[in-house]
């Protein structure tokens, strides 16, 4: 990842960059509750900016290494991949963050989801508040 | 460290201290006695201790609890994957799906 962004919204940025120059797939409604949830486990600027660039880090292997780079799902998701790797590379930490993809038959990299490895509800729970601010107004 | 903190997990005369550590029988002795030793060097405790054996159980439950909370984690997110797998909508990063992405990002946040 080009730079070293400080603040949480150069993170953001800087991972964008980083799937615009790589071969990757990604839905965008997911991508932003995936950064929101993420936003909520670390709420520390530092700690998120590290956790963002982490993804980007992982990504990036993700699309040069393929289903190499993951564990295959089970059941009817084994198109799917998973992996699991520190917010804060570079210590011996540890692997709480996770991505879900798949490498594809063109070459590209599909993002499904990604997070804490312990907080796989946050996803709902963000969509549960905005459903409920929804009413309100 | 605390004293208590010190002393947590470990009989009290489970310990060693640093010149004793000269004597391979007397640590062999100790250690057979104890499944874990305290070096201590006055109050301060500077290190633990522990057979081959009992290391190697460590590394094995460490293994044991990884296994069950990748299980764990698994059983988690099981639903959550398979739902946006059949109804996610892939398009490429560019420009202006990121100024999406920010866009929802700010608003879910904010």
């Amino acid at each position: 990842m080009k730079g070293a962004p400080h603040t949480p919204t150069a993170a953001v940025e800087a991972l964008g960059a980083v799937l615009r120059e790589h071969p990757v797939l990604i839905d965008p409604l997911l991508v932003s509750e995936d950064l929101a949830s993420l936003r909520r486990v670390f709420p520390d600027d530092a700690d998120f900016v590290s956790a963002v660039l982490a993804i980007g880090a992982a990504v990036v292997h993700a699309c040069m290494k393929g289903a190499a780079f993951g564990i295959p799902l089970q059941y009817q998701l084994q198109t799917w991949y998973r992996v699991a790797f520190p917010s804060r590379p570079g210590r011996k930490s540890k692997a709480d963050l996770r991505l879900v993809f798949r490498p594809t038959e063109n070459g590209t990299v599909e993002i499904l989801a990604f997070g804490h490895r312990q907080n796989p509800q946050a996803v709902y729970l963000t969509a549960k508040t905005r459903s409920s601010v929804r009413k309100k107004h | 460290m605390t004293p208590s903190t010190v002393l947590a997990g470990f009989d009290l005369d489970a310990e060693i201290g640093m010149s004793e550590l000269r004597s391979e029988e007397t640590l062999t002795e100790r250690l057979h006695e104890h499944p874990a030793l305290r070096l201590r060097r006055r109050n301060d405790m500077l290190a633990v201790l522990v057979t081959p054996e009992r290391w190697r159980e460590m590394l094995q439950t460490i293994r044991d609890l990884e296994d069950a909370i990748d299980r764990y984690e698994q059983a988690a997110v099981h639903g959550i994957i398979s739902e946006r797998a059949s109804k996610a909508h892939f398009v490429p990063a560019t420009k202006s799906t990121w100024n999406e992405v920010t866009r929802r990002f700010n608003d879910l946040t904010s």
